[in-house]
């Protein structure tokens, strides 16, 4: 016969974890397995929204963001922007930077650009002196094309006509809100109206004025590109300052892995950022693009903590009416010896068991949805937005979730678990 | 000489509601022996159930001590109470009380798996169980598949499975018809011929008989043991 031995009972009752989790298992794999099969998708669905929501909403805000930093980088700034001090109008001792920048292994393209403000009108300005002029003031770049579109390619976001070449002396390239039909805002002044491809237009710099022809229409999201016109570096030169050969702007593309920071570091060492301000694509935006970067966070930390906090609600309250509901089997399987711990470690694997399959399907929709963004960004008004995921922001948020569903598991499992067993039983 | 099993001394069991307090146990004192059958039996609200559910500590008295050999049970803490429930006792519920969701044998693997067996083992304890209870055919079915007989049978393998030291009983034929009735108190009989103590709860005379002893309460206290004429087989 077996003896009563209080000191193995109060072994037992430490040491048997392992049996825990191996009856927890037992349970919950069959309690999953026959539960009813429209609760386990409502559970599984939300878990589903939840992930979308922690990873989609976040990666779209932040990918309108980095969007329109990729589009400020490949259509105007390139890796390294070096642009005049603000006390200066041209980049100091260009002819050295661009001696050096040839030579720097990490470079792979530079595109040196003249810049000058000036006025576009369209041939005539207006009929009589009674119209409003159409005419608009705004920077005029003179570059060269080839060098242009080994570090922006600008030629590829032409929509109208074509990009310049080396041979377009009378050509002219207009950004897209410098038209009227291109930029629909109601307003008469400060744009240019009804001009179209193969118009002339004459472009004035003080009282220097020569007529130009559009050859092609620019478009871009980017306002420095959008509100500028283009034409060759050695017309802007022969209308401007044709002594002086000190850039307007340098955008320079690096070789694939090099580091901006790093690089820009190494410029200013070589002091040439006394005579030029020298900085990576994200600092040439300006600190209210950083700005603007740490609010959409914040709102995309806010709407996830929030979807969060539903998806605790819910899986709390399906836990504990699931608990409630098996109160007397609860009360029965603790009357058969069956530890505590085993009966909530079995509701807390249930819950756990949704939330990855929920995890794991809303991971894959994302790992679907981000190429596919990738190919077809948001059109927002200033940038293409795509989705940005990183493997560690879908680890960091998953984890966040299956530790909030953890909790929102074992707390009222614990709490239904802990009551009383006879009454449990006896359903009092 | 008989070997007491369980020695209870002076059990009271009070519930208090507000103000007002029931005594369900009065002051009972007595000795189950090893390897006996012994029915308790008494009108509703003798404090039957209750005592039972002293005996097999699933409630704790008001007073009084309850030793299981030289082991006091009364003080135990209820992580000791749980494992002597485990790996001591068998309890067999009025309403079956098997576990929904698993099938007759998973309902009997289960306190196997938590006394620390291997799924494999605890499958072939439980095959063993319910074979010797003649529902050996049924060990895939859900509870709700099975007759009253045959989930009160399966309650009785889950709750023998295990070779318990005193099996406990509480009105297992309440809800049974006479044929199924007649299976599970032959099921009872067969376990106490080969040696099990039982403790069990009964409201009718009939299959009290079948024990050894008879107790009879009333309000509470005993009135009086009755040794059973019955003849063991």
């Amino acid at each position: 016969m077996k003896t009563f031995d209080g000191k193995a009972l109060r072994k037992n009752g430490f040491l048997s974890l392992p049996r825990d989790i191996t009856l927890a298992l037992f349970l919950a794999i069959r309690a999953v397995k026959r539960a009813s099969l429209g609760t386990s998708l409502l559970i599984i669905s939300i878990q589903i929204l939840t992930v979308l929501n922690l990873l989609l909403v976040n990666g779209i805000l932040v990918g309108l963001i980095e969007g329109s930093e990729t589009t400020y980088r490949l259509s105007y700034s390139g890796d390294i922007f070096i642009s005049p001090l603000i006390t200066r109008d041209r980049v100091e001792n260009t002819e050295q930077i661009m001696n050096d920048l040839r030579h720097d292994p990490d470079v792979t393209s530079i595109s040196r650009r003249y810049t000058a403000s000036g006025f576009i009108a369209s041939v005539p300005a207006r009929s009589n002196l009674k119209d409003v002029p159409n005419e608009t003031g705004t920077t005029i770049v003179g570059l060269n094309p080839a060098n242009e579109n080994s570090v922006t390619k600008l030629d590829e976001q032409i929509i109208a006509g074509r990009w310049l070449e080396p041979t377009d002396t009378n050509g002219i390239v207009l950004g897209n809100r410098l038209l009227q039909q291109y930029f629909d805002v109601p307003i008469e002044r400060g744009i240019l109206r009804n001009v179209e491809l193969g118009d002339k237009v004459t472009v004035s710099f003080g009282t220097s004025t020569r007529e130009f022809r559009v050859i092609g229409i620019v478009f871009s999201k980017i306002d420095p590109v959008a509100r500028r016109a283009y034409i060759l570096d050695r017309q802007l030169l022969a209308l401007t300052d044709k002594f002086n050969l000190n850039a307007g702007e340098i955008a320079i593309s690096l070789q694939p892995g090099a580091d901006p920071e790093a690089w820009v570091n190494r410029m200013k060492a070589k002091h040439y950022g006394s005579g030029a301000s020298i900085k990576t694509a994200r600092e040439s935006m300006g600190s209210f693009f950083s700005e603007v970067t740490g609010t959409f966070a914040l709102i995309a930390n806010i709407i996830g903590g929030i979807a969060l906090l539903v998806a605790a609600v819910t899986v709390f309250i399906i836990t504990f009416i699931n608990a409630v509901t098996r109160r007397k089997f609860i009360g029965i399987l603790k009357g058969i010896g069956v530890t505590e711990r085993s009966i909530e470690i079995a509701y807390v694997l249930q819950a756990v068991f949704y939330a990855l399959v929920g995890i794991g399907v809303g991971v894959a929709m994302i790992l679907v949805l981000d190429p596919y963004f990738d190919k077809n960004p948001i059109d927002f008004p200033f940038s293409d937005g795509i989705l940005s995921v990183t493997t560690s922001g879908i680890l960091i948020r998953s984890g966040i979730l299956l530790a909030v569903t953890f909790i929102a598991g074992y707390l009222p499992a614990r709490r239904i678990v802990h009551g009383n067993t006879l009454d449990a039983i006896l359903g009092r | 000489m008989k070997e007491t099993l369980i020695k209870v001394k002076h059990l009271v069991k009070n519930y208090q509601s507000g103000h007002i307090v029931t005594k369900v146990l009065k002051n009972l004192t007595f000795d189950v022996y090893k390897g006996e059958f012994l029915s308790v039996i008494g009108p509703s609200g003798s404090g039957k159930s209750t005592l039972l559910y002293q005996l097999s500590l699933l409630d704790r008295p008001t007073s009084g001590s309850i030793h299981y050999g030289k082991l006091c049970v009364t003080d135990l803490g209820s992580k000791e109470r749980t494992a002597l429930r485990l790996n001591y006792l068998g309890y067999v519920f009025q309403e079956y009380a098997l576990l929904p969701d698993l099938t007759a044998i998973e309902n009997v693997m289960v306190p196997n798996i938590m006394r620390g067996f291997g799924k494999a083992v605890a499958r072939e304890m439980a095959k063993a169980a319910l074979e010797k209870l003649n529902v050996g055919h049924r060990l895939d079915n859900l509870p709700g598949q099975l007759s009253g007989g045959e989930q009160q049978r399966v309650s009785i393998a889950r709750a023998i499975a295990h070779t318990p030291a005193i099996l406990f009983a509480d009105e297992p034929t309440a809800n049974l018809d006479t044929v199924n009735s007649d299976q599970v108190m032959d099921a009872f009989l067969d376990l106490h011929y080969h040696g099990q103590t039982i403790v069990m709860v009964n409201h009718e005379q009939e299959y009290a008989k079948i024990g050894d002893r008879i107790m009879h309460l009333l309000d509470g206290s005993i009135e009086r043991f009755e040794p059973s004429h019955h003849k063991k087989r």
